[in-house]
């Protein structure tokens, strides 16, 4: 069996979980705060639908809850804490399109104060979240898994049990999709500048 | 149309990418950094909370018992430090398996040597007893005896070298048997993980097959699926979803 990485053990988070499992609440409150945001906004953009996220987020904590006596570090925190998410957006995708729920409201906006925003880049930016939205739910898992939780690609191979070349290969189209997103009108401006001419 | 490529990103662009050098990740921070609602954060950390409290056992009825527990123990922990500080250092396991066999072959040279001396010494004996022999084949008798003796004297020396040599050999073999063993494990196990498994792709279908695989003994195969199962479902309480898919 593959050992893991001492590394691992010396994880401060997996310390923090390992005194929560011995009954310290506060370590888990340390926890909490440290990965609630990305965690949320990770499900948040999965699921583009803001009374689902909030149900599948709660469902990893409690799970994180309900395992901290069994809890033993054989990865980072953070890989065990998203391969959890992971299993819960998988089995929600696994489940029949009647049980989920209508797809809706929710997608987050752009932040309306900044300036790049406010000077014209809000159009660049609908078209970056649309494109987000759109990308296959595989390519935006590894996406948000990079962005969110800051995770190496190693890191995401281990979190989502695939390996590392098709991990590579999804976040280069991911990528590639939402740069695209970013540059088309300009491009579409300069293929109409010579008829113009 | 554009071709599927067209949007996938070069070796540059992806290094860019993942050095936090592209438009698409500073873009991805200009969106809404929106956080959980705060009753939600409520509700979680009073459950973490209550799980705490729930699981606490409840000492104030063992409280005369401490302190003769604490004596017993301090009182036990006491007698195995004694024990251990007046014990011989002990090798482990291992170590003496492979001491002894060093020291039975570095013996038997030894012991040859000894052999010897001992028949030098009877043929001595006799060629100092009064006997009909002459003077020459006593002499003979001991320079034959002394050579023979010099002759395991001289191997004793080099099988003590072979000895030390096969002895090291054992330990580089074993060595290097461990390591191959834990790289064929590994491969065991990523040969699992590559093999086609429909069950795996249904957690109850997995589970039902761990369970089989215990009931017809083959401890390996469930043990092996076991830890693929908890490497994907790294919160699962194996045991209990076994028994509870024993007796729904």
């Amino acid at each position: 069996m593959q050992l893991f990485n001492i590394a691992d053990r010396r994880d401060p988070d997996a310390q923090l979980m390992l005194a929560y499992g011995r009954g310290d609440a506060k370590a888990f409150e340390q926890l909490y705060v440290k990965y609630k945001d990305p965690l949320y906004r990770f499900f948040l953009r999965q699921c583009g639908n803001r009374a689902l996220a909030e149900e599948l987020y709660q469902d990893v904590w409690v799970r994180v809850i309900d395992a901290r006596q069994r809890y033993a570090v054989k990865a980072k925190f953070s890989t065990w804490l998203y391969r959890i998410a992971h299993n819960i957006l998988t089995d929600h995708y696994r489940k029949p399109v009647e049980e989920a729920l209508p797809e809706a409201d929710a997608v987050p906006s752009s932040r309306a104060d900044d300036p790049e925003t406010v000077l014209g880049g809000q159009e660049k930016l609908a078209r970056y979240q649309a494109m987000l939205r759109a990308l296959p739910d595989e390519q935006r898992a590894v996406f948000l898994l990079k962005e969110e939780a800051g995770m190496s690609l190693e890191d995401i191979a281990a979190t989502t049990g695939e390996n590392f070349e098709t991990i590579k290969s999804r976040l280069r189209y991911a990528v590639g999709k939402l740069k695209q997103a970013l540059a088309e009108p300009e491009e579409d401006e300069r293929q109409r500048r010579p008829q113009a001419v | 149309m554009k071709d599927k490529d067209d949007h996938k990103l070069s070796d540059d662009e992806l290094a860019d990418y993942l050095a936090g050098r592209d438009a698409a990740s500073a873009s991805y921070r200009l969106l809404d950094q929106e956080t959980p609602p705060p009753a939600l954060d409520a509700r979680i950390l009073a459950r973490a909370h209550e799980s705490v409290e729930n699981s606490k056992p409840d000492f104030s009825r063992d409280v005369f018992i401490r302190p003769y527990a604490t004596a017993a123990t301090v009182l036990v922990c006491l007698g195995i430090t004694f024990l251990l500080v007046n014990q011989p250092d002990m090798p482990s396991p291992a170590d003496t398996g492979i001491q002894a066999e060093r020291l039975q072959r570095a013996a038997e040279p030894q012991q040859q040597v000894a052999e010897s001396a001992r028949e030098l010494d009877a043929i001595a004996e006799q060629a100092q007893a009064p006997t009909e022999a002459p003077a020459r084949q006593r002499q003979e008798l001991t320079n034959a005896t002394a050579s023979t003796a010099a002759a395991p004297a001289l191997n004793a020396n080099q099988e003590l070298r072979l000895a030390d040599a096969a002895a090291d050999t054992v330990v580089q073999d074993f060595a290097a048997g461990a390591a191959v063993s834990a790289e064929l494990e590994e491969i065991v196990v990523s040969a699992a993980q590559l093999a086609p498994a429909d069950f795996r792709n249904d957690r109850e279908a997995w589970l039902r097959e761990i369970a089989r695989w215990r009931e017809t003994g083959d401890t390996g195969a469930a043990e092996t699926e076991a830890n693929l199962f908890l490497a994907r479902y790294p919160d699962a309480d194996l045991e209990a979803e076994l028994a509870a898919l024993a007796n729904p």
